[in-house]
């Protein structure tokens, strides 16, 4: 077996049998507690005590812009790595979610390991609402090449207060043609608030964090909405780190009165640009479950929860349909 | 005839008012800032070409002479009395031992403006700033890191309507960090002048501390902001942005 840097290939060559046994014994329990993490997901729509609204039923077909730089070369400005992102998001009613995105680079000066087209993501939710708090299961592929569970948990306390809370079990994977993946080992999440200043259209976040590098840290957020755009302003303290901060600049794409009908091909509904002024490869480094995720329009579907800048106005819309 | 439809046509084309372009990618003079403010919701993407006339006296020297450089920016009014801007200004880097002709590096600093006053009928519109202000404000050994833009203001304007033709006086007081910047401290101001024909147009006079600085600005395409202009009447410096509203 090869290992590197707590990487499992999963394409096997096996060398020290002793330690495989006790490796295949570990991956067997985390994969039954994978499974039975699934299959309570699965199972949470049919029970009494969930709420979750209905939705309508539609398979977007998706390609977005994925955009990325550091600056750590004395020869030129930026390193860059440009890739699109097409993909598919199948929303199977009452808030049941397939997702998958792939990543195809266009322009790259990232290294020879971001050359090649992988996955980058690939799994399914499910938003429910259980009591007070609305929450957003996943299971699968996620972005930061995790894979595993995630669990994201939102309170209304007000129309100005909210709390707000995200645990993920995941390992890590990657699929470029070849796949390999660490066993599921590492918990990540983070707890926080968030106020809203309806006057100011200003969001105020504050979270406390575990990240997928094992960092932890504090950050806060001012987030300005405007109709089809946020700007956010950050800054963070990490354990490894230290102190870091940035800018988000996000702005959702047209068109934003979405056809009615089942298939519908669309842009993804966001592009972000996020600049921060130390880069790092290992540092305050989350996953999203959704091509579509972003601090605009948070994780719920409009029509199951609208919070904060959401409240009044929603960005997106679907266009009636016809009457047979 | 051919002049009046070439007329016509610059005419059409220039579109929604616009406060004059500064180097640092925020509202203002042309190396002189103002008490103006762009618009609640403005973002603006740009680059400028700086001569080296603009640029300090210090790094920016390839080979024992000062270089022309040019910067770009990412500037955003997120409400009416602050406005806030990052630029980038290109350099040449010596990594190592080695010489690179090309623009490798970068000095990267953040400009904040803030107008607690807006412009009354009798009374002027005052403002306050920083450029470079990252480190101007923040960091306590200002001796460990380079602060080239590093310089704070505190500014006035005041527009009059003469028959249709906008005319705004500016005035402020500006002190530079860096010794090498201290020609452009003191008293500094300037006068724009938008006529009723062209209102999106300014025609820009300004006095830096050191020299007088001439230019123009103008936004086309109702997305895209031109400006250019000549300091000490003879060196070059221009630019272009794309402008967009968030609202």
């Amino acid at each position: 077996m090869i290992i590197k840097k707590n990487c499992v290939y999963l394409h096997f060559i096996i060398i020290n049998k002793k330690y495989t046994i006790v490796l295949r014994k570990r991956m067997t329990i985390r994969c039954l507690s994978f499974a039975l993490m699934l299959g309570a997901l699965l199972v949470s729509g049919a029970g009494g005590r969930v709420y979750g609204q209905d939705g309508q039923k539609h398979l977007d077909l998706l390609m977005g812009l994925d955009m990325n730089y550091k600056d750590i070369d004395y020869v030129r400005q930026y390193d860059i790595l440009l890739r699109v992102t097409p993909g598919f998001k199948w929303e199977m009613g009452n808030h049941w979610q397939l997702a998958g995105q792939a990543l195809v680079p266009v322009f790259n000066q990232y290294g020879d390991a971001y050359g090649r087209i992988r996955l980058g993501m690939l799994d399914l939710s499910k938003q429910f609402k259980l009591g007070p708090i609305y929450a957003k299961g996943s299971v699968g592929f996620f972005s930061a090449n995790r894979y595993g569970i995630d669990l994201k948990a939102f309170l209304p306390v007000t129309s100005w207060l909210a709390l707000e809370g995200e645990w993920g079990y995941t390992g890590r994977y990657l699929f470029d043609g070849h796949f390999y993946a660490s066993p599921i080992a590492r918990h990540t999440g983070f707890i926080g608030g968030d106020i809203f200043l309806r006057r100011w259209n200003t969001q105020l976040r504050g979270t406390l964090a575990r990240y997928i590098y094992t960092d932890w840290g504090l950050e806060g957020e001012i987030m300005r909405h405007f109709a089809h755009s946020t700007l956010d302003l950050y800054a963070q303290w990490n354990n490894k780190i230290g102190l870091n901060g940035g800018f988000k600049v996000v702005v959702m794409l047209p068109p934003y009165n979405r056809s009615s009908r089942f298939v519908r091909i669309r842009p993804t509904s966001h592009f972000t640009l996020n600049d921060r002024i130390k880069y790092t490869d290992y540092g305050s480094r989350t996953y999203l479950t959704d091509p579509d995720e972003n601090i605009r329009e948070g994780w719920f579907d409009n029509d199951l929860l609208r919070w904060g800048a959401n409240a009044k106005n929603t960005v997106f819309s679907t266009k009636e349909r016809r009457a047979e | 005839m051919m002049r009046r439809l070439c007329f016509l046509t610059v005419a059409m084309l220039l579109t929604f008012a616009a406060a004059a372009q500064q180097w640092t990618g925020t509202s203002g003079l042309l190396h002189v800032p103002s008490a103006d403010m762009s618009a609640v919701g403005e973002l603006r993407v740009g680059g400028h070409f700086l001569n080296k006339a603009m640029t300090p006296d210090t790094g920016f020297i390839y080979l024992g002479s000062k270089y022309h450089a040019y910067n770009y920016y990412l500037s955003v009014t997120p409400y009416r009395w602050i406005e806030l801007s990052i630029v980038s200004t290109a350099r040449k880097n010596h990594p190592g031992d080695q010489l690179f002709e090309g623009y490798g590096g970068k000095d990267r600093h953040v400009s904040i403006k803030i107008r607690p006053f807006k412009e009354g009928k009798v009374l002027p519109a005052f403002a306050f700033g920083f450029d470079d202000a990252g480190t101007t404000i923040f960091n306590s050994k200002r001796s460990d890191v380079q602060l080239y833009f590093s310089n704070w203001y505190v500014a006035a304007t005041k527009h009059f309507d003469l028959g249709g033709n906008q005319l705004g006086l500016h005035l402020s007081y500006r002190h530079f960090y860096r010794g090498y910047n201290a020609k452009w401290n003191g008293m500094v101001g300037g006068i724009t002048f938008s006529p009723s024909f062209l209102p999106q147009a300014h025609a820009i006079v300004e006095y830096t501390g050191n020299e007088w600085q001439v230019g123009l600005d103008a936004v086309v395409f109702k997305h895209l902001m031109l400006q250019a202009s000549l300091k000490d009447f003879k060196y070059l410096n221009a630019g272009l942005c794309l402008r967009f509203d968030l609202n």
